[in-house]
């Protein structure tokens, strides 16, 4: 009964204002940033306070989201045609606005904060009776469907975000919960993910996929070659760990050592590579040929692989 | 309750004015918003770090231009159509362009145009000048007169990426969707040239220009049932160099460069990937979701080779397939009990033909007194995982987890590695205002016998050799007051290489991060972060000349810290804020022989980062951005720093410092919503 008062007073503050928000929608005050050249736009996210004060806000958003779109007959607000049934070949009945989300009674607030209520199977049930397809097929079993997480957890549906995603950038957000990305992200040599130039999801698919680490590629390898088609082969001398996993050297998310080396040559490749190169750790204090510069890669440059027919030693 | 619900709908359908001619009324509101952003903004010196990827990484102005446009019906339109167009930083080499239009619920289609930047270094020096694939020495100069015929170069590359794409919805359950990407990379980079082998190689970085392109193509089919979903997809890449297999340059290390040799190196060669892809996946039942996918895919490379033909062969008519599969099962036999388990099978065959005995001559050396047999290396993975997690009260999972990854290889030192991994977690809400999560693992990898083909024999690969692997994480998320929130993340991982005489004897990865987000009162907001991680790491050699041991240590520590303040204050025209960020990070490595510490200087970036921004809203539609940043940032690599075009004994390298500088960055900007 509690709720009950709660939405007769939403609508009422609906009926008052909602005409007026509506036709308001594409003038007011500049909101969209469409330029930020520069990274000091990147602020971490706040948790949300006075919710309860912004309810009208958080209303009228929904009629900005694709959620509320009733030429869409996916959507809960689709009233459907003339003639057509009530219930939607989707799986709920046609018009059932908020309630199709929240609940008959609106019992489901999807307050993620409120630990007595906060059910991710719940809360994640509305949004997989038609979500579940695309790129959520592999949700379910996913990693962070597998820890709990919800879908409110990262979108916020009364949003008009791409993606309805709870903050500005996917870094920002994934973040929240990956904290050594920033670290990551603010090493020497890093994938231009806070400049703005990629996004998490260029690589990672954060609902799951085929491939391992929630990767958009069916391997490691085949997700890098995306964009370093060049490393791709095959070779004529193939360079085993190479071929294998890209990761056996690089570390993609950030590193000290360009070109996001996961350590320095010549330690790096002496990991691997002894003999007649062994002596090369006895120059540590002072200049060689061998370690200065790039190290191993002053000669061996086509460490990837090689085509040449003297390529043996990954020089040519 | 009913009664409730009915009552609001007949609220909310008055408040949308969807009574009678109400969608009519509302046809004529659609908008069009178009935002222009323009202003300037002016570096005081070279800014190597916030540049590098934008373009604004020199001195002097820079023009601060981004665009937004976009047209969409209203919510309550008969029909759902709309189109977007967005340009940000179009006056720097940074640009993108994007448009996207269609009908929601029926079709929607992109273009794209994106410039990526990466400027390396400027003003670099090098006795070579580029002339398409060809670096050239001038005839005046020679070996002894390297620093006298320096030439200038800026070391970096632009990739230039346009794309479009389109999906379509056929009917209600079925959608075909593709795409189209092709990116172009041009620029300069560093590359190593040898001449002579080990005792008596000599070797030049040198800039080099790189020029090739990539396309790709994706095509989806896939249908989406209320229990069944499916797609079959097809994916080509395609790779092209645009100047050629090879790199030709002139004999550096001759003391007169008129007469000097012209040779040639190969580069990465022309290849293609075709890939077909299924995935289906049904719900079986309410609990219980099975799923499997397939990818089959063929690498083909087919490049003339260089100098060649060789062993009669022209090229190397190189083919891998490539299969993919994975078989997956979701379950939740009772409320509290998740289930998953999953089976993966990847396979990389590598088809093409081994050659055998093939002799050729390294640069500046004879032919090596015995033939090298190629290796086409393939591999196959079988990797099986069984997790389940339990709610064991209210608020609190518990979680535990097996897997095993067996591998299997060609042409390496061990045939077959087998990976076996435990997990145990534990996340829980018990605590009204925290979440706590844990997990600690344990792995163990073994393989087969040892069959080394090289020297020393104790030698171990480390992603071959035998492994304990424990690790540990702990993540807090806390509102100890209602307007302040804590995050802790803290991580540990050490690998032990418990059998390897020589290699890398242990490995260490240490983090903790902790983010703090506090408001004290509704128009200010407060932010920090930290973060710290250090990886550490020990590896053995052996000197072979001398068979003396050397054990050689890593360490790699790297610290962030950033604080933050914005005040915004309601309805007001005004915003200010303020941002400081501190990034330190250092590489140390020391090797022992013979209880002597050569230790390599240190690695060190060292950023320290104050922004001062704010805005004004002049009018209605019109803000006014100031935006002010200063930035020290400084690097020092002993590989480069101080040495000069001679370099070390034989190496010749180019001539610049690791990058040092303070500069300010000033933004005036204006957005006009019209």
């Amino acid at each position: 009964m509690r709720h009950g008062v709660g939405l007769y007073a939403l609508a009422l503050v609906m009926t008052l204002f909602i005409g007026e928000t509506v036709s308001a929608a594409g003038e007011g005050a500049v909101s969209a940033d469409p330029e930020r050249p520069s990274r000091i736009g990147d602020h971490i996210s706040l948790p949300e306070v006075g919710r309860a004060g912004h309810i009208r806000r958080h209303v009228d958003r929904m009629f900005v989201s694709p959620h509320a779109v009733l030429a869409d007959e996916r959507t809960p607000f689709a009233v459907g045609l003339p003639g057509q049934d009530e219930e939607s070949p989707f799986g709920y009945r046609r018009g059932n606005m908020c309630f199709q989300c929240h609940g008959e009674g609106m019992e489901t607030l999807f307050d993620t904060t409120d630990a007595e209520t906060a059910d991710p199977v719940r809360f994640n049930e509305p949004c997989l009776s038609c979500h579940e397809e695309g790129a959520r097929r592999h949700w379910v079993g996913s990693t962070h469907e597998f820890n709990g997480l919800a879908c409110v957890n990262c979108h916020a549906m009364h949003n008009e975000r791409p993606k309805l995603l709870k903050t500005e950038t996917q870094l920002e957000l994934c973040s929240q919960c990956h904290l050594d990305r920033r670290s990551d992200f603010n090493k020497p040599s890093h994938h231009p993910v806070p400049e703005g130039l990629m996004e998490c999801t260029d690589c990672h698919n954060p609902h799951g996929t085929a491939g391992v680490r929630k990767l958009e590629g069916h391997t490691i390898n085949e997700t890098c070659y995306n964009c370093h088609a060049e490393k791709r082969g095959p070779f004529l001398w193939e360079h085993g760990p190479a071929r294998e996993d890209c990761l056996s050297c690089h570390d993609p998310h950030g590193s000290l050592h360009r070109p996001l080396l996961t350590s320095r040559p010549p330690l790096l490749c002496q990991q691997c590579h002894l003999g007649t190169h062994s002596d090369l750790a006895l120059v540590g204090g002072g200049p060689d040929f061998r370690i200065q510069g790039r190290s191993c890669l002053n000669c061996h440059s086509e460490v990837h692989g090689s085509n040449h027919p003297g390529g043996y030693f990954f020089t040519q | 309750m009913k009664t409730i619900k009915h009552g609001m709908l007949l609220v909310i359908y008055a408040g949308l004015g969807l009574g009678a001619g109400g969608a009519q009324a509302q046809q004529d509101s659609r908008t069009i918003d178009t935002q222009l952003r323009i202003g300037t903004v002016y570096l005081s010196e070279d800014m190597f770090w916030s540049g590098r990827y934008t373009g604004m990484n020199e001195q002097g102005p820079y023009l601060d231009l981004g665009l937004l446009i976009d047209s969409t019906s209203p919510f309550d339109d008969q029909k759902a159509d709309y189109w977007r167009i967005e340009g940000r930083n179009l006056g720097l080499d940074s640009r993108r362009i994007r448009v996207d239009f269609g009908e929601q619920g029926k079709y929607s289609a992109f273009l794209y145009y994106q410039g990526l930047p990466n400027n390396l270094q400027r003003d670099v020096g090098s006795p070579y000048r580029i002339s398409g694939n060809t670096l050239v020495l001038p005839d005046s100069g020679g070996r002894n007169t390297v620093g006298e015929n320096l030439a200038r170069h800026d070391l970096g590359t632009l990739r230039e990426r346009i794309g479009a794409g389109a999906r379509v919805n056929l009917d209600r359950r079925w959608r075909v969707s593709t795409s189209v990407h092709n990116e172009r990379k041009d620029g300069t980079k560093l590359r190593g040239f040898v001449d002579g082998f080990w005792v008596s190689a000599r070797s030049v970085l040198a800039p080099t220009p790189v020029d090739y392109e990539t396309t790709r193509l994706n095509a989806d089919l896939t249908y989406d049932g209320e229990r069944l979903q499916t797609r079959l997809g097809y994916h080509v890449s395609q790779f092209r160099q645009s100047n050629g297999n090879y790199i030709e340059y002139d004999h550096l290390f001759n003391n007169d460069w008129s007469t000097a040799e012209r040779r040639r190196e190969s580069i990465e060669p022309d290849n293609n990937f075709h890939q077909v892809t299924g995935s289906v996946a049904y719900r079986l039942g309410k609990t219980t979701r099975l799923g499997a996918d397939v990818a089959l895919g063929r690498m083909t490379q087919d490049d003339t080779f260089v100098d060649g033909p060789v062993n009669g062969q022209s090229s190397l008519d190189g083919e891998i397939r490539t299969t993919m599969v994975n078989l997956r099962a979701s379950m939740r036999p009772v409320p509290k009990l998740n289930l998953r388990t999953s089976y993966r099978y990847d396979d990389r065959d590598n088809r093409t033909a081994q050659f055998d005995d093939l002799v050729y001559a390294l640069p500046g050396m004879g032919p090596p007194p015995v033939g090298r047999s190629t290796r086409p290396v393939s591999y196959t993975q079988n990797l099986f995982n069984v997790e389940a997690d339990y709610r064991v009260y209210t608020r609190t999972n518990i979680s535990l987890g097996l897997s095993n990854d067996e591998r299997k290889r060609t042409y390496d030192d061990r045939e077959e590695t087998d990976e076996t991994a435990l997990k145990a977690g534990i996340r829980s809400r018990l605590l009204a205002n925290a979440t706590v999560g844990g997990e600690i693992s344990a792995a163990k990898q073994r393989g087969s016998q040892w069959e080394r083909l090289t020297g020393p024999e104790e030698l171990r690969k480390f992603y071959l050799a035998d492994r304990d692997r424990l690790g540990a994480a702990l993540f807090v998320t806390t509102n100890p007051i209602e307007r302040l929130q804590l995050t802790y993340r803290g991580e540990v991982i050490e690998d032990d290489y418990l059998r390897s005489e020589l290699g890398l004897q242990d490995s260490s990865r240490g983090m903790m991060s902790l983010d703090a987000s506090y408001i004290p009162i509704d128009s200010v907001t407060t932010y920090a972060f930290y973060a710290f991680e250090r990886r550490e790491a020990t590896q053995a050699g052996l000197e072979a000349s001398t068979n003396t041991a050397w054990l050689g240590e890593r360490d790699d520590q790297s610290l962030t810290l950033g604080l933050g303040v914005e005040y915004q204050p309601h309805l007001r025209r005004y915003r200010v804020g303020s941002e400081v960020i501190f990034m330190d990070s250092v590489a140390r490595n020391v090797v022992t022989r013979d209880a002597i510490d050569p230790a390599y200087p240190i690695v060190r970036a060292r950023l320290n980062q104050f922004s001062l921004y704010g805005s004004y809203e002049l009018r209605k539609n019109m803000l006014l951005g100031l935006r002010y940043m200063y930035e020290k940032y400084r690097e020092d690599d002993w590989g480069t720093d101080g040495y000069g075009i001679e370099g070390p004994g034989n190496l010749i390298l180019p001539v610049y410092d690791s990058m040092r500088y303070e500069a300010h960055l000033l933004g005036l900007t204006l957005r006009y919503r019209f």
